[in-house]
């Protein structure tokens, strides 16, 4: 069953598609809160490429990476949604798009 | 792996920040609000007076903690550099906030925090160091741009800043796991022994890695973030943002470029060339109208960056003209921001318009804006004309000739509109003499003036001991040398 | 002594530092006009006094230096603040601080109850620091360090009365011009050290391609400083400043430091001929259109200011022949009638204002007679008048003569000299027309002005520096006494001066005239002289101000061209700067906002339509931003991979 094969090219093709996804959604997606997810989004993908590598290369080093990369996307999102929240307080309206008293 | 008592001294400086950091903290929580400038000022002094006694020596740098980070030599000028940033910053936080209204206790903290991240980022010999000192650094940054929680314009600013920051990062993120995929390991230096030029995704991954740091810097075409971010950002913390940052940012990029690659790659170096040549004409056109002074500064910056980008590409001398450059741009900039600063009330006041008459209803301030400005300019004999004729030596001397041209020709239109603030200042009339009220000066602040101002004059004609110093740092045969220095 | 020449550059500077300072702090100090003039002329006649003690004990070919400190050391670059006194820079040093001391007294009159009197001796001060630096600078970034200040310092000083931006303009436009000039000097500055590895004029030598690139650069940057084709339209404008500093800045020294600097760096120019006949050209295209224009001005400080265009003009034609001392030379007698004449035209705008009688009180239309009340001011004027008109014996007939036989000696070595040199000629009948014009309407004729009108002679602070400027401007040419006189063993300041020392500063290229050749031009340099001004004398004389007239109809439809200026303002507006804020209006704007948006949402349509899961795209600006930086990330990877 040679197509049922899972090799480390399976998971990296994966996570290239993941961090496309999350790219495109970014580009995309109009509520700040979908588009943070789509941020998120990519970094999981660069974990999983991060575990494969990992993997590949029998070292732990990749795999301690996607410990630092978890814990910062947390604290990433703490702060996110907080300066989300605080925009959603004074507008009640968290679509980026309607977000631009700064112009050229 | 074991924790060896050696590597934390030579961290002293940085454990000194974090408990400085996390002393800050707790005075907010026990409410001890007139200590917190006082405790700042003091950790951050402490921490540079730690770092300096780890200088000179032959072996200069010394990495710690199993290879992952650097100290000792260059780490260390950069670890005084920062924390001087911050110092300068500081002096013009308070009294800001004060006038603004608002009460912002945890600044500090983040101030200092924010100073540890780019210390990590700057010194960091590991893939994985680099990633958590830039985002400790950026996540500070994010709240430092949504402070003023209650105006938009500050959530704004915050809110675009983390969304592109972050996006920057997840690229990137893939570019070092891409590297680590090629290499198998994490450690510049382990790095450097593997041949990689074969590799299909060698360009590509240190390629997504300079995204992310011309992300930082604001370099074309990567900037669009820099002018709505430093409009909404509290001011002196913009002054903060446009310079240690930038300073980090760029140190790690150099020395991960260096180390990774003893030989630049071409199509890198063309990259670098390129988007320093974009910037710098950019920017300059761009700034020349605009009527905001802070967005002004903004896009003046993203010149600069462009300025610096060229001595990047420019070898170990461009290197040494770099960090240089980012001390001068770090003390110029943080007073201009600062002066600014000072004379806003309100949230739209950083108008030229405001300006107009200033120099001679309140001639000292006028006095010390335009030496800021005039150094930014690149007029001698003040700092940054020996600074940016270092950069575009540099690049001359590595044959860009026509880059180099260019960036004089871009730095000869854009001085330009920094005269024209000049001459709002000294030859315009304020339209409404009354209402607007003459700009604070607060004892603080107006020392941290004078402070700068001295120090951007003495700069321009004692340049030498700052360069002399950054200079040795690159002698001897240390990881430098090694790293193809 | 020797222990005080550091006292040259740094005394300007402290000077400038007490009473910028003081003046910041203290509202009082501001008013005490009496004792701020004393600081600042201290500040200026002590290097002075320094500069002609060093003159006076110099040994030729042994220039003394002075170090103040290092400016910048590294491996591969330094350069120091050291200075160096040899024979040009002791010469263009005397003019500086001499003429800058007889300046500063002066203005001590003329700027008395001037709101500002401690902010413009805190400029004129900084200025003759920087003059300082540009001159007596032993290398380059010195000079160029000077060559800034004066700038800036001439850019404070044109827009010091004005306090709104519309007229602010002029010292906007001296600025631009500025500017593109010190790009020049940068560019070449970046040549000079890549080639030789030294910013010191001691150890600049070129040759080749550089040497081309380098004196085209310089010449350009000297265009720019020293109001040349095609930059020089800054320099009438820069009259909106205050009189003195007309004198000092826009006539004397500043203007001077292009022809200066292309002196010092005549060896490299003598080995690029075609860049020298360009010098030549330019100079005698400036010389002639200035003439012309001034012939048709009424603004006494325009006339003065298109005459000193003309007159850098003949300085350029110096240069350009090779005759880099005779450019000196001229330099030199220029600065003392020229500064004499512009001294001398703020004593009668003085004397115009004070009377509160006339709107325009710089417009010749409105004087006349004034040489009746005021003696020393007229008679000094016109001893100038009649130096710059090159009548013998004044010091301007011995330069300019030099200057002209210099050219006609050149034309030996290219046939386009003698093109320059009949230019030269008639340029000098020109000048000796247009400034009897100014100074017999000024002083002489009819009375213009409102009969109830009494102009009063200005104070002898004011007097006593014009009658110095005017003996000078009398005997300053026996300096240089012309080839004829015992085979030019007289012209002390080309053969003895500048041109004896064993490692000559300027070198000069070997120009001979057979005697008989040289006394036929002195003669009709002679004549020429005499005639325009007897001709202006005569004519204006007898019609006074209807004698415009008939120059009118001597030139025809020409003269409307004259009067305005040959159209070239707006000239620079049609073709420069409208197309600039065009640009900026129609172009850059829209590249912002067409341009980048267009990008941005024209690839938001391709990634919209290349998959159907993004359908929702909708143009924000946050992502706007995102996706250019996409794009950039696609386009850098596309190079990265395939390029």
């Amino acid at each position: 069953m040679e197509f049922l094969q899972v090799n480390p090219f399976h998971y990296l093709t994966v996570a290239a598609a993941m961090f496309t996804i999350g790219a495109l959604g970014v580009l995309t997606r109009r509520n700040a809160i979908v588009v943070f997810m789509c941020i998120e989004l990519m970094l999981n993908a660069v974990n999983l490429s991060l575990v494969t590598f990992s993997n590949m290369h029998n070292n732990a080093a990749g795999s301690m990476f996607v410990f630092f990369v978890m814990v910062i996307a947390a604290a990433e999102a703490v702060v996110g949604l907080a300066i989300i929240i605080a925009l959603f307080r004074n507008r009640q309206d968290v679509d980026i798009n309607n977000m631009n008293i700064f112009k050229w | 792996m074991q924790f060896n008592i050696q590597d934390l001294i030579q961290t002293m400086p940085l454990v000194m920040l974090l408990v400085t950091g996390l002393l800050l903290m707790l005075s907010d929580a026990f409410n001890l609000r007139s200590l917190l400038p006082w405790l700042a000022g003091l950790g951050l002094t402490a921490s540079l007076v730690l770092a300096l006694p780890l200088q000179p020596g032959d072996q200069a740098i010394v990495p710690v903690y199993n290879n992952m980070f650097l100290t000792g030599g260059l780490a260390s000028f950069v670890h005084i550099a920062l924390c001087l940033g911050a110092l300068f910053s500081l002096f013009f936080i308070q009294d800001f906030f004060q006038r603004a209204g608002k009460v912002v206790d945890e600044i500090y903290a983040i101030l200092v925090f924010s100073v540890i991240g780019m210390i990590m980022l700057a010194n960091s010999n590991d893939l994985a160091v680099t990633f958590i000192g830039l985002e400790t650094m950026s996540i500070c940054l994010y709240v430092m741009a949504a402070l003023l929680k209650t105006r938009q314009s500050s959530n704004e600013a915050g809110l675009k800043y983390f969304l592109l920051g972050s996006f920057a990062t997840g690229f990137l993120l893939f570019g070092m796991s891409m590297l680590y995929g090629i290499t198998g390991t994490t450690q510049f230096t382990l790095m450097s022994q593997t041949d990689m030029s074969g590799n299909i995704l060698f360009l590509p991954a240190v390629l997504f890695i300079l995204i992310g740091f011309l992300f930082k810097v604001s370099a074309f075409p990567f900037h669009n973030w820099t002018p709505d971010v430093y409009q909404g950002t509290p001011t002196p913390l913009a002054g903060f943002m446009a310079t240690a940052s930038k300073t980090a940012s760029f140190i790690a990029l150099g020395m991960f470029l260096h180390q990774t690659m003893p030989v630049l790659d071409e199509k890198i170096f063309w990259i670098l060339v390129g988007s320093a040549v974009i910037s710098m004409v950019y920017g300059n056109i761009v700034a020349a109208r605009q009527t905001n002074l802070k967005r002004l500064l903004a896009y003046s910056s993203i010149a600069h960056t462009g300025y610096v980008l060229l001595g990047l590409a420019s070898g170990k001398e461009g290197f040494i003209a770099v960090i240089f450059y980012a001390f001068i741009y770090t003390i110029m900039n943080v007073g201009a921001f600062g002066l600014i600063g000072m004379n806003e009330i309100e949230e739209e006041d950083a108008e030229v318009s405001r300006w107009n008459g200033i120099g001679l209803r309140k001639p000292w301030f006028g006095v010390a804006m335009s030496v800021f400005l005039f150094s930014l300019a690149g007029i001698p004999p003040l700092a940054g004309f020996m600074s940016k004729y270092q950069v575009f030596f540099a690049a001359v001397r590595s044959e860009l000739y026509v880059a180099a041209i260019i960036g004089v020709l871009a730095s000869v239109v854009g001085a330009y509109y920094y005269i024209r603030v000049i001459v709002n200042m000294y030859f315009t009339k304020s339209e409404t003499e009354t209402s607007h009220a003459l700009p604070s000066c607060a004892m603080s602040p107006t020392i941290g003036v004078f402070v700068l101002a001295a120090l951007t004059l003495a700069l321009g004609i004692f340049p030498s001991p700052v360069y002399t110093w950054i200079e040795s740092l690159f002698q001897g045969s240390g990881m430098l040398a090694m790293a193809g220095f | 002594m020797e222990a005080l020449l550091p006292l040259i550059i740094l005394s300007p500077f402290i000077g400038a530092a007490i009473i910028g300072i003081w003046g910041l702090f203290s509202s009082s100090f501001r008013h005490q006009e009496k004792l701020i003039g004393t600081i600042a002329t201290l500040a200026v006649v002590l290097p002075f006094v320094l500069v002609l003690n060093t003159f006076l004990s110099y040994e030729h070919g042994k220039p003394v230096s002075f170090h103040l400190f290092s400016w910048m050391a590294t491996k591969n670059f330094s350069v120091d603040f050291s200075y160096v006194l040899d024979e040009a820079s002791l010469l263009m040093g005397l003019i500086v601080t001499g003429i800058g001391s007889l300046i500063h007294i002066y203005s001590i009159a003329y700027m008395h109850h001037d709101k500002g009197f401690y902010r413009y001796f805190l400029y004129l001060n900084l200025f003759i620091f920087s003059m300082n630096n540009l001159i007596l600078g032993d290398n380059l970034l010195v000079l160029f360090l000077g060559w800034e200040g004066v700038g800036a310092c001439s850019y404070f000083l044109i827009g010091y009365w004005f306090e709104d931006m519309a007229k602010a303009m002029a010292a906007q436009k001296a600025f631009v011009a500025n500017r593109i000039g010190d790009f020049a000097l940068l560019v070449a500055m970046f040549i000079i050290f890549t080639s030789t590895g030294s910013l010191k004029f001691s150890e600049i030598s070129l040759s080749g391609d550089v040497a081309f690139w380098v004196a085209l650069l310089v010449f350009i940057a000297a265009t720019g400083k020293s109001a040349q084709i095609p930059l020089y339209v800054w320099l009438p404008d820069a009259m909106a400043g205050p009189t003195p500093v007309s004198a000092l800045i826009h006539a004397a020294t500043m203007v001077t430091s292009g022809i200066y600097l292309i002196a010092r760096m005549s060896e490299v120019f003598l080995q690029v001929p075609g860049v020298m006949i360009l010098v030549a050209v330019i100079g005698g295209l400036t010389a002639i259109l200035a003439a012309l224009i001034a012939i048709a001005q009424n603004d006494i400080k325009k006339v003065l200011a298109y005459s000193t265009v003309s007159q850098l003009g003949f300085m350029f034609m110096a240069l350009g022949a090779g005759a880099f001392s005779t450019a000196i030379f001229h330099v030199m007698t220029h600065a003392f009638f020229k500064a004499c004449l512009f001294l001398g035209s703020g004593s009668v705008i003085h004397a115009m204002e004070h009377m509160h009688l006339v709107d325009d009180p710089q417009d010749i239309r409105t004087m006349g007679k004034l040489g009746k009340y005021m003696p020393s001011t007229s008679k000094t004027f016109w001893i100038s008048t009649l130096a710059i008109a090159g009548i013998f014996p004044l010091s301007g007939f011995f330069s300019k003569d030099e200057i002209l036989g210099k050219l006609f000696a050149a034309g030996h070595e290219h046939v386009m000299y003698y093109a320059v040199w009949a230019v030269g000629m008639i340029t000098a009948v020109l000048t000796a027309f247009y400034m009897t014009r100014v100074t017999f309407l000024t002083f002489n004729g009819k009375k213009r002005f409102p009969e109830e009108g009494h102009p009063h002679e200005s104070s002898p602070l004011m007097t006593i520096p014009l009658w110095i400027l005017a003996g000078l401007a009398i005997v300053g040419g026996f300096l240089g006494l012309p080839a004829v006189v015992g085979h030019g063993h007289y012209n002390w300041i080309s053969e003895h001066w500048l041109s004896i020392s064993k490692a000559p500063i300027i070198v000069n290229r070997i120009l001979h005239a057979d005697l008989t050749t040289e006394w036929i031009l002195i003669g009709i340099s002679f004549c020429v002289a005499i005639g325009g001004v007897y001709f202006a004398y005569s004519l204006y004389s007898k019609y006074d101000l209807q004698a415009d007239l008939k120059v009118k109809s001597f030139f025809g439809s020409m003269y409307r061209v004259m009067e305005n200026k040959f159209f070239i303002d707006e000239f620079y507006n049609a073709a420069i700067i409208r197309p600039f804020v065009w640009l900026g209006n129609y172009a850059i704007m829209p590249f912002d906002k067409k341009f980048i948006d267009g990008l941005v949402n024209g690839s938001g349509y391709l990634v919209y339509s290349a998959g159907s899961v993004f359908r929702q795209l909708q143009s924000g600006l946050v992502q706007k931003y995102a996706l250019l930086m996409f794009i950039g990330v696609v386009v850098l990877l596309g190079y990265a991979i395939f390029g």
